[in-house]
Parts: structure tokens; sequence; C-alpha cells
């Protein structure tokens, strides 16, 4: 299916241009209409900066892109001026973020902040808005939707704040939907309920989503196709089901392996794979693979060069010595 | 061989502006010598205010919690003080639970000062053995936590546990704020840990990824109540609690991507207030096995067989002693 997200190149820094900290670099993904592209790696691996500079909502200039191309049909958002931005965010990309409660206006009643939304898109009267308003928060279940409407954030729980961000994010009828750990900060039972119901709205209007998540198995729940991000580097990128049963990147085999699983049973506590150290810092990278010095099997190669994003089957791998079954294969 | 903790019928009332809010109610449990007892459930279901209870941080209205056959409900401060070195906390963010002021050498000597334990030199001996145990090196007690990772600081938090030779180590979700890799980390230190200095745990967490891993024991709470309870390891495998059952089927898990699993029923609705909690069963608003009995009468925990205890109407034990899970209802017309 045709792409209608393309991100390619796309480079992130930070700090004073003369000495800039780069936080992602060389990330290239693209999404199909009403298909979902799972983002996943660990804080700091530059997950987030990549979502908000699709928004184009980076802190700049403290935080900006520095290069590369952001496709949407034939536009580079990258590009964009920021009047034309402001008719993209919300009617053609829309972003749910990861605190549904710090993200709703605390002294607005959600209608108002639905409605508002609706407005600045469409030119329809209040009243029309408000049945909009309704409909939409029908349409992501929020039970008693006629009356909570006119309720105050603090009065709904954070798995109703979610649907209410939810709501709001498909008022434009967006082409492409950023969840950015859209589940994290909810209830187990509930994240289940809102995973579904960002599928439901995704079958509804064909909308491309990308999901942002520390979480690989919501990734591998929901997801086509993943990219597996490690110290701002996409390090392995393909469809989930692939990655996720064969890892070929030693970083994601080794994120596959410290998630338990499988570990009823009555006997020993078996022990969990560990990746040892820690996530290297912005700006802190070695010269050759960023994540050679916690890689089992690192060569001397690793140290020295850095491996490119290429081309292995139906997925792209960043290593030099990537899953020997999959090289059988 | 009797427990290490038990707790009796517990119940902890709030005071809030609206009435009394029963955080929990009449939950009962134990924690054997040596072994993990995770308690699992949402939020608001009283998981943390049990915990508190346990470390006598919160009033106890009614019940009993007794450590190794003594009672602890009922003690004044001063007199629950000698129980302290015996239950140690590890807190969920050890980015908060640390003070920034103090050296990580001073942190963890902080228990043993306020116990009034050892002179300065045998104390700063146990520190630098308390931070090889959990895997940091010596030079990491002049340090200040601020110049740790958020792995490196929960095993800080877990050193200064250690301090006091605890029997007891209550986790209040210990790995959530953990990255993955991260996480198995901790999680292996405090698996070691257990088996070297033969320490029980009380872990809470709202992961059933990391608690089928760790747990030797399993007490589900909703909306204040012990909805189930079993000390058997195959407890996930075949839930029989509908909301146990429900909290597995939310959980997105890998074993069901490789086996090409999708699409699971899910729990509709949300968990109830606690100050208005549904008449009868308190789970029966939610739950797709509700009969009538289920909206009328709240269900006792009742045990199963000798390792399983549940509270619902509609479980039932066959002739063989196998626990059958509730039937779907036949839906009518």
């Amino acid at each position: 299916m045709k792409p209608i997200l393309e991100v390619r190149d796309l480079s992130i820094e930070a700090g004073p241009k003369a000495h800039p900290i780069p936080l992602v670099q060389d990330v290239s993904f693209s999404v199909a209409e009403g298909s979902t592209l799972a983002i996943v790696g660990e804080s700091g691996c530059g997950k987030s900066v990549t979502a908000m500079a699709l928004m184009r909502i980076l802190p700049e200039p403290a935080v900006r892109i520095s290069e590369g191309e952001i496709r949407f049909c034939d536009e580079d958002l990258v590009a964009a001026p920021e009047r034309r931005m402001q008719e993209i965010r919300g009617n053609i990309i829309s972003m749910i973020f990861q605190d549904p409660i710090a993200s709703l206006n605390p002294i607005q009643t959600i209608g108002d902040q639905i409605i508002e939304v609706i407005r600045t898109h469409q030119s329809i009267s209040k009243r029309e808005a408000r049945k909009r308003a309704i409909a939409l928060l029908q349409s992501v279940r929020l039970p008693d939707a006629e009356k909570r409407i006119n309720y105050y954030p603090h009065r709904l729980s954070g798995g109703m704040c979610q649907r209410v961000m939810i709501a709001m994010a498909m008022a434009g009828s967006p082409r492409v939907i950023i969840a950015d750990e859209p589940t994290t900060a909810l209830d187990t039972t509930v994240q289940a309920q809102v995973m579904a119901l960002l599928r439901k709205a995704q079958t509804e209007t064909g909308t491309a989503i990308i999901l942002i998540t520390h979480n690989l198995a919501t990734a591998a729940e929901s997801a086509k196709d993943v990219a597996v991000m490690y110290a701002g580097r996409i390090i392995e990128y393909g469809p989930v089901r692939e990655v996720f049963i064969a890892p070929a990147h030693p970083y994601t085999q080794g994120l596959l392996g410290a998630i338990p699983d499988n570990a009823d049973g009555d006997g020993e506590i078996a022990k969990l794979t560990e990746i040892s150290g820690n996530v290297p810092r912005p700006g802190t990278l070695p010269q050759g693979c960023a994540f050679e010095p916690r890689c089992k099997s690192a060569q001397p190669q690793c140290r020295q060069q850095r491996p490119e994003l290429t081309m292995s089957g139906a997925r792209k791998v960043a290593c030099f010595f990537p899953n020997a079954e999959l090289a059988a294969q | 061989m009797t427990a290490l903790l038990s707790c009796r019928d517990l119940v902890v009332e709030y005071a809030t502006a609206d009435g009394p809010l029963r955080a929990v109610d009449r939950v009962s449990l134990d924690i054997e010598h040596g072994q993990t007892l995770a308690l699992v459930g949402e939020s608001g279901c009283g998981k943390s205010t049990l915990a508190r209870a346990i470390m006598g941080l919160t009033r106890v209205t009614s019940g009993s919690i007794k450590l190794e056959g003594r009672e602890l409900v009922g003690l004044s401060a001063r007199e629950f003080k000698p129980h302290r070195p015996s239950i140690q906390m590890v807190f969920q963010n050890p980015y908060g639970s640390l003070n920034p002021r103090l050296s990580v050498g001073r942190i963890v000597e902080e228990p043993m000062l306020i116990q009034k334990i050892g002179t300065s030199e045998t104390r700063r001996k146990r520190v630098l053995d308390l931070l090889d145990r959990v895997g940091l090196a010596s030079a990491a007690a002049t340090q200040y936590p601020h110049q740790f990772s958020g792995g490196q600081r929960q095993r800080v938090a877990i050193a200064r546990a250690l301090a006091l030779n605890p029997k007891l180590i209550v986790c209040d979700e210990p790995v959530s704020a953990l990255d993955v890799s991260v996480q198995a980390q901790v999680l292996n230190l405090l698996v070691e840990l257990q088996k070297d200095l033969g320490i029980s745990y009380l872990f809470i967490s709202h992961d059933l990824a990391v608690v089928r891993h760790i747990a030797h024991a399993t007490a589900v709470m909703y909306l204040g109540r012990m909805a189930a309870r079993s000390t058997s390891r195959e407890f996930w495998k075949r839930p029989a609690h509908p909301y146990v059952q429900a909290l597995k089927e939310a959980t997105p898990s890998m074993e069901a991507i490789r086996a090409g699993i999708s699409g699971h029923p899910i729990l509709e609705g949300e968990i109830p207030s606690a100050l208005n909690p549904p008449p009868g069963c308190r789970f029966s608003p939610r739950c797709r096995y509700g009969i009538d009995i289920c909206r009328r009468t709240d269900p006792p925990l009742r045990q199963l067989n000798d390792r399983s205890w549940v509270a619902c109407h509609r479980v039932t034990v066959a002739a063989d002693g196998t626990v059958e899970p509730p039937e779907p209802l036949t839906v009518q017309g």
C-alpha cells in the first residue's frame, strides 16, 4: 500500500548550533493508510522527540530538525510554514499524549475543549459543533456523553480523559494519529479498552497510527510494523511478528529476553536475560555502534565503525553480526 | 510452620469529606518465610494502603497483622520501633525516595543510625558490604543520588532496605519506573537476594508479566476486597475468578503473539468509586458471568483447595477437585 506519511533521514539536534547534541539521527520510516507503525525503545532513545518533530511541535530553537524530510502526500512538512502546520495539526495529523489528565485544560469543560478543536478546523455553528462533540464522545464510548460534556476534566477518571483525548484527536478526521504512550498512565483493563478504541477508530476511518511505546507487547498486539530505536537511531525495522519472533539485532533480542515470560511452574525462578549497563545519554555516544559497550556479541569492528541500517529479508537491521539464524535463511 | 506475616480481616478506613472510605475491607493474607507474595490490582484497589498498614504507616481500623505471631496492630510509634528492622520498604520512584542531599553511603547508613546499631567503623564496613551486595562499586558511597541512573538508584534503595537484616521487604512497584533492560537487572537482584538471605517480599505490582515471574503466591484485590488468592505458581494459567481472567486477557503478552492469538474479550466499564461500592459482589457490574445472587450478596473468600481461595459465587469445584471457572451465561431471546 502507498505510504501516507513518509519520514526520510530525519535528524534532530539540541543545544547550541556550534556544538549541537544529536538526539535523533537518520531516522526513516513510513506508515500506510489504515495501518499501524509502532516505534519502540527505552527512555532517551528519541522516540518522543521524533513524534514531536512530525507535528513540528519541538521546542525550537532549543531542539530542532537539522536534516531530513517528513513527506505527507507530496508535501514536505519540514519546510512547511507555520501557518500551513496549523492547518495540518489536528486536521490531518493529530496527537494523543501520555498523560491524559495533564493534556486537558483543567479550567474548561471537556465539551468546550472539543468544540474549540472542531470550530478551529470547520466553519460550523456552535450548536452544530456541540452535536458533533457529543457524537464523538459517544463514538469513544464515554458513558453519559450528553451529561459529561459539561464536566471539567477533574471529574473524569484517567481512562475517561484518554477517551476524551481520542475524541478530540478524531475531531478533524485526521489521516494520521500519533499516539505517544497512550496507555502507559492507565490501569490494565482500561489500557485494553483504549487500545481497542484506537483500533476501532482506525478500521472505521482508515486513519494511519504511529504508536510510540516502551511496551513491546502492546506494540506487538496493535502494530503491523515496528521500528526499534536505540540511542537516537532505528536499529531494527520490519513486520512486527517477524521482528519479535526472530529478532535480528542483539538489542532487540536483549529487550525481548528481558521481558519476563512463560514463567509459570513450581520450579526455581529462572534468571532473566539482562542487558548490562545503561542506556547512553545523548551526546556521549561511542564512535562505533552505539550498542557496542552493552553488546554480548560485539567484535572489534563494532567499536570502530557504525553499522548502517541495511535490508535483510523483509526487514532492516543495523548490525554487522545480526542473528545467525536469520543469516542462514 | 507459621507464616512470617499474617493479616486477618484487616480493615483500613479513611475519613473523607464524603464520609468514611473503606480502602481495605476485611483482607486476610499470609506471607511465608523466604517467599514472595505478589499483590496485584488496579488503582484504587487498596494495595498501597494495605502495604502502608503492614509498614505501620497508616492507622488500622480493625483486624490484625501478626509478624511471627506478634501483634502489630494497636502499637504506638515507640512500641512499633523495635519491629521496624524486620519490615523494610522499597518504593516505586527511585528519584523521589532517596534524599538528594545525602551521599549514598549516608543513605544506606541511615537506618542503622536511627536504630543505633554499631559504631561508625562497623557501620562504614556494613555500608560497603551492602553496596557490593547490590552490585555497586564502593566508590558509590561518596557519590550523590543524582549521579546515578534509575536502575542504580533502585539498587541503592535495596541496599538501604537490607541494612537492618529485614525479614520482609515491601516492594511497592519497584521496577515500574525502570526501562525493560534495567528492570531485568533489578528483578534478578531481588531473586538472588532472596535465595541468599531468605528474605520474604510483599511485591506490589500491576505488571502481570513481572508478577508471574517473581511470585510464589499471589493475591488479587479489587476495590478494597480480596478477589482471589493462591499459593500456586500455576495461578495465572487458568484463573478461576472472572476479574483475574479479565486482567490476564487485558495484558498484552508475547506468549499470545507467538501463538498468533489476537482479539480478547474486553472488560467494559471502570472501577467504581470506593466511597460508594456497588452492592453484592463489587465486580458484578462489570462481570460477564454475573447473576442475581452476585448483585445481592458479597461473596466471601472461600477455599477451593489447599492452595487457592476465591471470592466468587460462580466458581465451582468438581468432584475430582478441579476448579471450574464460571460458565458463560446463555443469552436469552
